[in-house]
């Protein structure tokens, strides 16, 4: 069925690179994860330890599981991932069954995060149904892929949880993308997005300029669409002066994190922002433990971290560039939009380039589901980059 | 390498290369960003982050010592243990922060239990505390002594958040003694003080913690500070005080202290020495007793003040730690207001005490001759002066010399009426100090030296300067105010043969190079021959049988005196009634130097509301000299105490009446004061007053006792 293994030995067409940016990440992960924690007690306090066991041997052996078996078989079952995803995804928001915190009900038998199995299902699906693993016209596969990423999409969003989100819509994209899609239809797309984007932030934004007693309504009518939090968070972002002490105040105390750390940072533990609670403990290891590097290490260790991000993401690219097969290098793109959006978004919001969107920093941040989702999908890539070689000769 | 595929392989992997390549452009732009934010508005976020962090506490210093001329100290510091709470290690979990206040109010319970006392601060302080100055200790109970201090540091377990703090707290070792001089201190958390001398303010090098760019010290809490409110306290209060330290707290994000880092210790104040010597002061205030007046001894040969006493006075150990309000309101009212510094600040006619000047005056003018006499028959009558003298029935013919001995009002007027008031009488007073006031770096008052204009100016009717005025100046009556200081620097002056010495009263300004050196501020010209005659006259005072000084003698000293028996109405209002009545009071004044041949003291007392010059302050005199002069053993000291019918008779008398002067006096409208309309029918009355401010402002008539009749 597949192309005969190809000559080379495993640890010749491995990507090492990306191997090693990933330890590298992982790494600084785990150092400053503890340091976020120094100030707190109890668990809370070894989280860098849960890191280091379980979740990073998990994501590993995830990793190995995954590299080994080739992503062409990856990708014709990849169904079957996907509507097991779909089944959690579906279960978590049944009452008693997912566990509700901060308002969002997001996690199965406490610590899973069925999203984070969707991110894995989706993209050998995409890249299946695009590489013309089914017997479609053009119009149908593209139908069905939109179909297949705004299911998933769709129950994170009932969550609710809109950053998650943020990921599927850039891999999705990205790989309508590189499989050819007709420019036209991407423009639409994008486009289409856009005009969701911007009928969402007006609809939060514009009330405001409205006469009072107008804009009470409106804004009755926008709360039952749009949910409390992200609304101040896009007012927080809008207006950050507005309310430093309230929804403002996560981002602002991030930069002042970041900012402060100036050229050199202040030392590793050393951040006044975390140790002193202005960044909030639930979140600066997870989702702004950027800020707490950044101010740690100041613009040379963020700019070392950035190099390692950067590393990483043209590893993955340089596997899609080299597979030789249209599936393989749909699998690299999907898994690059998603690193990538994750990066991207994590890293604007800790500096205030974009509003807060809680979605964390991809090897870095605290996060068993997320770090084993991760490796998984560096493991499509490892896969590609494994088994990807042996059909070239064969197709030749 | 693997080789190419076809077209369409060939366009993804375009695309894909397109797309791996905007993103890594995408994080470019990141990484710009985060240059901006961490190099260049690096400062930015650091202030903003070291406002919100940041906490700077002001430490008192050590507040200088003030000491005598023999370093004894006047006032001194003593610890004062404190049990501190420090709230960052006693918060407590829970919304809002009744469970920390609940657990603050428990521990400090607990403490109150050990050390054996009530809780020292409500619930409400508490609370306060927590809201507004959650990272610095809360003082709960203050001025623990040995035993409540050893139960707390027996206790067996830790005490969380519990700790001893000492205070430094004033005190006054020798209660009453020198209390307007030394002054008191009470405590202000934020003290406005004028910058500190120059070349004190060398800023520290405290860096981050440092005071910003504009020099000025911006603290979030100030720890309660000693701040001198009277007298010496208060006029050196830079000095005393020193440097505050500062303490730069970091808070965390519940407002509690994390870190504490120094910003500069602070820089104790400096020890200022005064030119008192604590025995003399104390005999001289024993010697006052009962009088109300003031004693002054200042060393005839640098004008060093050794003795500035002033009674009645109040015990500056009731100003500490805090002066209880009733004893504050009880001082305020008492009738005898003691608060008054009267050597200092009180102003009286000087009588005549100032004859030597006039005498030396008018042989230096010309207008007497040594051999000159004016016949006294008792009272000096021309134009529309008559005035009566010390002596009922006349010096008969008076030279200078016995003038000044018997204190012969008839001849100083004539003197007085051939030099004129202006120039030539109003320009000696003035180089004499009189009508203002004397450097000391303490308040003092300048008196009163009336001139034409001042008249003018304050009299109801605008009335010019009359003959009667002059003859009244020239035996220290009418307008004319003095200080006791101010005569004390008049008798220095004689003492000193004209060079007009200014008295010192600190000795070292807190720089540790003590003052001693003989200061001459200027010269009067006084002829030596005058000057001779003048001191044998005022020698012959104190020599019996009829001396008017001869109280003050004692065996073995030569010395020169002069007294002065100063007569004032006080105008009392009746009650009920619109109408006043005229009390008539006298004020006894003696000056002196001794030894007369080479003075070593000048002495200035004055007893208010007494009989005479002769009588009650030569005896507060003699005592001082007894004190400074000590007969050698075995010598019999005579009792010059006791009443001597005859010549009691004469010396009461020795005051002048002043028909003209009352005359003045009803006609003085009191422009200077807006209280004066109320006594607009004659001289001021400041016994209703119970402001303990300075006179420092000329009032025309006299300084007004407290009322000696009022209950």
């Amino acid at each position: 069925m597949y192309p005969p293994p190809s000559p080379r030995p495993w640890w010749r067409s491995a990507n090492w690179p990306m191997v090693l940016f990933s330890a590298a990440l992982l790494v600084f992960g785990v150092l400053f994860i503890r340091s976020a924690c120094s100030v707190r007690v109890g668990r809370a306090a070894i989280l860098w330890k849960q890191m280091l066991f379980p979740w990073i041997p998990l994501g590993v052996a995830a990793h190995l599981v995954v590299a080994s078996v080739d992503y062409r078989r990856w990708t014709e079952w990849a169904w079957a991932v996907y509507l097991f995803a779909v089944v959690l995804l579906v279960l978590v928001l049944v009452p008693g069954i997912g566990t509700r915190t901060m308002g969002a009900q997001r996690w199965l038998f406490g610590r899973f995060q069925p999203s984070e199995g969707a991110k894995f299902a989706l993209v050998p699906t995409l890249a299946f149904v695009l590489a013309g693993g089914l017997d479609l016209g053009e119009r149908a596969r593209l139908w069905l892929c939109l179909g297949l990423s705004a299911v998933p999409a769709a129950l994170i969003l009932l969550e609710p949880d809109l950053g998650t989100t943020l990921p599927f819509a850039a891999a999705v994209l990205a790989m309508l993308f590189v499989a050819g899609c007709a420019r036209r239809t991407l423009l639409a797309l994008v486009l289409a997005g856009g005009l969701f984007a911007a009928a969402f932030l007006g609809s939060i934004l514009l009330p405001e300029r409205l006469p009072p007693e107008r804009r009470e309504r409106v804004e009755a009518a926008v709360s039952h669409v749009i949910h409390d939090h992200w609304r101040k968070r896009i007012v927080a972002f809008a207006h950050p002066e507005r309310d430093l002490q309230g929804s403002g105040w996560n981002a602002w105390q991030s930069k002042i994190a970041v900012g402060s750390g100036g050229p050199r940072g202040k030392g590793y533990r050393k951040g006044t922002q975390n140790t002193l609670g202005y960044l909030p403990v639930s979140v600066s290891s997870s989702d702004f433990i950027f800020s707490v590097i950044a101010e740690e290490t100041g613009f040379r260790g963020a700019a070392v971290l950035l190099a390692l991000f950067a590393g990483l993401l043209a590893s993955v690219a340089a596997t899609g560039l080299r597979c030789p097969d249209e599936t393989g290098r749909l699998v690299c793109t999907g898994v690059l939009a998603m690193l990538f959006t994750h990066v991207f978004v994590n890293l604007a919001m800790t500096i205030g380039v974009m509003p807060i969107t809680g979605i964390p920093l991809p090897l870095v941040s605290y996060g068993g589901t997320f770090t084993i989702s991760t490796l998984a999908l560096l493991g499509l890539v490892q896969s590609v980059a494994l088994h990807g070689r042996s059909a070239v000769p064969h197709d030749a | 390498m693997s080789r190419p595929t076809p077209s369409p392989s060939a366009g993804g992997r375009l695309r894909l290369g397109l797309l791996g390549a905007a993103f890594l452009a995408a994080l470019g732009f990141l990484a710009l960003r985060l240059h901006d934010i961490q190099v260049r508005d690096r400062d930015l976020y650091l202030g903003t982050q070291a406002q919100m962090t940041l906490r700077r506490v002001r430490l008192p210093a050590t507040r200088g010592k003030i000491r005598d001329r023999n370093g004894v100290p006047l006032a001194d510091n003593a610890p004062s243990f404190c049990i501190a709470l420090y709230f960052d290690e006693l918060r407590a979990p829970g919304r809002g922060w009744s469970n920390t206040v609940d657990r603050i109010e428990a521990q400090i319970a607990r403490v109150a239990a050990i050390v054996g006392r009530p809780p020292g601060v409500s619930r409400r302080e508490i609370a306060a505390h927590l809201r507004t100055r959650r990272p610095i200790p809360m003082v709960a109970f203050e001025g623990l002594d040995d035993r409540e201090l050893a139960r707390l540091a027996e206790w067996p377990e830790p005490l969380a958040g519990v700790d001893v703090l000492v205070r430094q707290n004033r005190v006054y070792p020798y209660g009453d003694m020198a209390c307007h001089v030394i002054g008191y201190v009470g405590r202000d958390v934020n003290p406005v003080r004028p910058a500190p001398p120059a070349g004190a303010a060398a800023p520290d090098a405290a860096g981050e913690f440092g005071p910003d760019e504009n020099g000025a010290e911006d603290f979030d809490y100030a720890l309660p500070e000693l701040v001198g409110r009277d007298g010496v306290e208060k006029a050196f209060d830079a000095v005393l005080a020193g440097r505050g330290g500062a303490e730069v707290l970091r808070i965390d994000v519940s407002g509690y202290k994390r870190e504490v880092h120094s910003a500069g210790a602070p820089r104790h104040g400096s020890d200022i020495a005064l030119t008192l010597d604590k025995d003399l002061q104390l005999r001289a205030e024993e010697a006052l007793r009962p009088n109300r007046g003031a004693a002054i001894v200042l060393d005839a040969r640098n004008g060093d003040v050794l003795a500035l006493a002033s009674a009645p006075r109040f015990d500056l150990s009731t100003f500490v730690p805090s002066l209880p309000g009733p004893v504050w309101r009880r001082l305020l009212e008492d009738p005898d207001r003691p608060l008054y510094h009267r050597a200092l600040l009180g102003t009286y006619p000087p009588g005549s005490v100032v004859k030597p000047v006039v005498a030396l005056t008018a042989l230096g003018a010309g207008a007497i001759s040594p051999f000159s006499t004016v016949h006294c028959d008792g009272r000096f009558r021309r134009g529309g002066i008559d005035i009566r003298c010390a002596s009922r029935w006349g010096h008969g013919d008076v030279d200078v010399r016995h003038a000044i001995a018997a204190s012969c009002n008839p001849f100083f007027i004539e003197c007085g009426l051939r030099l004129g008031w202006a120039p030539a009488l109003h320009d000696a007073f003035e180089a004499l100090g009189l009508g203002a006031p004397p450097r000391l770096g303490i308040p003092a008052a300048a008196g009163l030296l009336p001139d034409s204009q001042w008249k003018k100016a304050h009299t109801r009717d605008h009335a010019p300067w009359t003959a009667g005025d002059t003859a009244n100046a020239s035996i220290g009556q009418g307008f004319l105010l003095a200080s006791p200081m101010q005569i004390a620097r008049l008798a220095l002056a004689l003492a000193n043969d004209g060079d007009i010495v200014e008295p010192r009263l600190v000795r070292d300004p807190g720089d540790g190079r003590p003052r001693t050196e003989r200061v001459v501020a200027d010269h009067v010209f006084w002829r030596p021959q005058d000057l001779e005659l003048v001191r044998r006259g005022m020698v012959d005072a104190t020599l019996p049988p009829h001396g008017t000084a001869r109280r003050a003698a004692v065996p073995g000293l030569r010395f020169a005196a002069k007294t002065g028996t100063a007569e004032f109405d006080v105008y009392r209002p009746l009650p009920g009634t619109r109408r006043h009545v005229r009390e008539r009071h006298k004020n006894a004044w003696i000056i002196a130097y001794a030894p007369a041949d080479a003075p070593r003291y000048a002495f200035a007392v004055l007893a208010e509301d007494s009989d005479s010059g002769g009588h009650t302050a030569a005896s507060i005199l003699r005592t001082l000299l007894l004190g400074l002069f000590p007969p050698p053993p075995g010598t019999e000291i005579p009792d010059t105490q006791s009443p001597d019918e005859e010549e009691t008779h004469a010396e009461s008398a020795e005051s002048a009446e002043l028909e003209s002067h009352a005359e003045s006096a009803e006609n003085a409208e009191l422009h200077s004061h807006a209280e004066g309309a109320e006594n607009a029918e004659g001289p001021r009355a400041t016994d209703d007053d119970p402001d303990t401010e300075p006179v420092s402002e000329p009032v025309p008539a006299i300084e007004l006792s407290p009322d000696p009749s009022s209950p």
